[in-house]
């Protein structure tokens, strides 16, 4: 058996890098077209029926992310501004946060602990019990906790670095943990 | 409505704000450590490709007989080295070589069964090692780097959240603007247009880092404590025991039986358990062509009738997964392309990893607040790591000195020596024009010392010089610039 249909490759291809391109004429429109946006969205979501056929469907569809993605750069690649224009200063308020000033060393270490090992318990304790609760076949419970961990693990995270109200982050993964191990006893 | 659409506007650049802060933050807590997993597994797509090189005149085999594989893994029992396990390396239509080997040490055979050549694949192992355990004790090494995992995870999510020009900003590389406009929008590209890459591996490395922490508390939780039982839903356990002496497992019936039965899949490995025992079984792993499962495991008995399929191409969608996840995070779906797609975006996963970095020393830079020192460690450990893995390989070939140990004192050395530097641009000079040379250099003693007779040696020598060619390249520009600029200031 062949590892990949070559027609329905290019096919897929094709329509792939077709969504790009699409979506970069609409980048370069100054209104910034929505219907040209929903055209190259909408190739880019056609082309995985095409890399399903060309390639089976889960190792085409990663297939198709690549071969976009590789694309995508190589557009930028090429029509990055690479030199001529005069170096100027950076505008005044893009991107400008600074994490580790206006705050002490003690309120990030606070956050260091919400967001390592109170996320991390948090969230093994609240999955564990609700994947076991699921009543799917062993594998699919394994395999969706270990998911549902990452996913639980990493929001929390985020959540706990991003806001200044660290005790309502506190509080919440406190009654996350304490309902996850109510559940944990009740198995 | 007048009124609330500026505090809305307000609400919305706290948010980004905060997260823009969650982002930077999270970075600067595991930058370094992300790095250094990142660079170890872009090189580590190649695994198989260094293995090969570092022993590209090991005998090329492209089939055996039965006969043939029966005897050099006799020969093999006979040396004493096989342990708890025989394994068998195939020859496929990617890899023309026949290794079998024990929990201890391996050998290349030629296709008449002959054990030929001891496998000694150090440096790889040392790589491997340092993407998947950091060098750490195991388990606390594989634990970490399943949270850099996470916390990578963590940095997509945030990164994509903080992120509201998303399309406004969505092909723009303005490299000739100021360095840290040049160097956001060269984080920001990379990040967004990679993100199914960083996602998927960030995730599946997660996943498999994570996993022996989950089956411990799964095991304790639901199974008394058996982590065999916890784990046994997603790969068969062992059978029992029984060391009474027998002759070798029937493995060349097994493999007919398989070939047989299954024409469409390709063998690629034999486990024999416990070989040359009463207890001993017979494990045999394929690959599907069209699917991303790493293979698909029969296990036979020592007479090489077939036991059971284990279910990993059609059982639960939950063991397909799993199995799935090595293919993802390694980039061994679709061939060299696929490897060099993914050792291009592994490039660019760096490339984040140093360009968030810089971008919050530039931003503190940019306001007064300059921490040179950190500027030219976080230089030191952007080149002295790739430097320390070429150093390492010199280590490692002249078989005096463990690359492990070298690595990670080039590492410090560079790092350290780079606090005490002078001007950071000369830093970053003077460490990529070094790693220029000793990239050209591998290339060209591993062509001296081996030949360039195999392709692996031939394209990987050859990879090695155009990457020195390359770097060396930057180093001349960046020289260019430096002058240029210099001569605008004086004239100023």
């Amino acid at each position: 058996m062949q590892a990949l249909t070559l027609p329905m490759a290019l096919l897929a291809t094709v329509l792939g890098l077709g969504g790009l391109a699409v979506l970069y004429v609409a980048w370069r429109r100054p209104g910034r077209s929505a219907l040209l946006r929903g055209i190259g969205w909408g190739l880019f979501l056609l082309s995985v029926w095409p890399w399903g056929l060309a390639g089976g469907a889960d190792r085409g569809v990663a297939l198709g992310m690549v071969v976009v993605s590789a694309g995508a750069l190589a557009l930028i690649a090429a029509t990055g501004q690479w030199r001529g224009a005069t170096p100027r200063r950076q505008r005044a308020g893009t991107a400008s946060t600074e994490p580790l000033t206006g705050a002490g060393w003690g309120h990030w270490l606070k956050v260091f602990l919400l967001a390592g090992p109170l996320a991390a318990v948090a969230a093994f304790v609240l999955a564990l019990p609700l994947m076991h609760l699921s009543g799917w076949a062993e594998a699919d419970r394994l395999v969706a906790t270990a998911f549902a961990v990452v996913i639980l693990w990493s929001a929390g995270a985020v959540w706990a670095c991003a806001t200044p109200r660290l005790m309502r982050v506190s509080a919440t993964m406190a009654g996350l943990t304490a309902a996850g191990t109510a559940l944990l006893l009740v198995l | 409505m007048a009124q609330s659409q500026p505090q809305s506007s307000s609400q919305q650049q706290g948010f980004v704000a905060r997260l823009l802060g969650s982002h930077s933050a999270l970075g600067l807590f595991i930058g370094g450590v992300m790095y250094l997993i990142c660079l170890s597994g872009t090189v580590s797509v190649f695994y198989e490709e260094l293995e090969r090189w570092e022993q590209p005149n090991a005998p090329a085999v492209e089939s055996m007989s039965p006969e043939a594989m029966t005897r050099a893994a006799d020969a093999f029992l006979a040396t004493g080295e096989a342990g708890e396990h025989l394994y068998i390396t195939l020859p496929t239509a990617d890899s023309h070589r026949f290794i079998v080997s024990g929990d201890e040490a391996g050998w290349f055979a030629d296709a008449q069964g002959n054990l030929v050549e001891k496998a000694a694949h150090e440096w790889t192992h040392f790589l491997i090692y340092l993407h998947i355990y950091l060098h750490l004790p195991s388990t606390l090494g594989f634990t970490l780097v399943g949270i850099a995992g996470v916390l990578l995870t963590a940095l997509i999510i945030s990164g994509f959240l903080a992120h509201p020009r998303i399309f406004r900003d969505a092909f723009s590389l303005r490299w000739n603007r100021s360095p840290r406009l040049a160097q956001a929008d060269l984080h920001n590209r990379l990040s967004v247009w990679a993100s199914p890459f960083h996602l998927a591996i960030a995730v599946t490395g997660a996943f498999i880092g994570l996993s022996i922490v989950l089956l411990f508390l799964v095991a304790q939780l639901f199974y008394d404590g058996d982590r065999e039982a916890a784990s046994n839903a997603l790969g068969s356990r062992d059978l029992p025991a029984d060391e009474r002496p027998a002759p070798l497992a029937d493995f060349a019936t097994a493999l007919a039986t398989l070939k047989a039965e299954h024409p469409d899949v390709e063998p690629f490995a034999i486990t024999v358990h416990e070989p040359g025992t009463m207890g001993q079984f017979i494990d045999i792993t394929a690959e599907y062509p069209r699917r991303l499962i790493y293979g698909e495991r029969w296990r036979f008995d020592a007479e090489g009738r077939l036991l059971q399929q284990e279910g990993w191409s059609n059982g639960p969608v939950g063991k397909q997964v799993y199995i799935s996840t090595y293919k993802v995070h390694f980039g061994s779906f679709g061939g060299m392309p696929i490897k060099l797609a993914y050792f291009a975006f592994g490039l660019g996963l760096c490339v984040v990893c140093i360009s968030g970095f810089n971008i919050w020393l530039m931003r503190r830079r940019d306001r007064g607040r300059a921490l040179p020192r950190l500027e030219k460690a976080w230089t030191g450990l952007t080149w002295g790591a790739p430097i320390g893995l070429a150093v390492s390989w010199f280590a490692d070939e002249s078989a005096l000195l463990s690359p492990t140990g070298v690595f990670w004192v080039v590492l410090a050395v560079a790092m350290a020596g780079a606090w005490f530097a002078g001007e950071r641009e000369s830093l970053s000079r003077l460490l990529r024009g070094l790693l220029a040379a000793l990239l050209a250099l591998v290339g060209a003693v591993h062509a001296m010392i081996y030949g360039l007779a195999a392709p692996v040696s031939f394209w990987m020598d050859a990879g090695l010089l155009v990457s020195g060619l390359v770097i060396a390249w930057t180093v001349w520009q960046s020289r260019t610039a430096g002058r240029a600029k210099l001569a605008v200031a004086m004239k100023g």
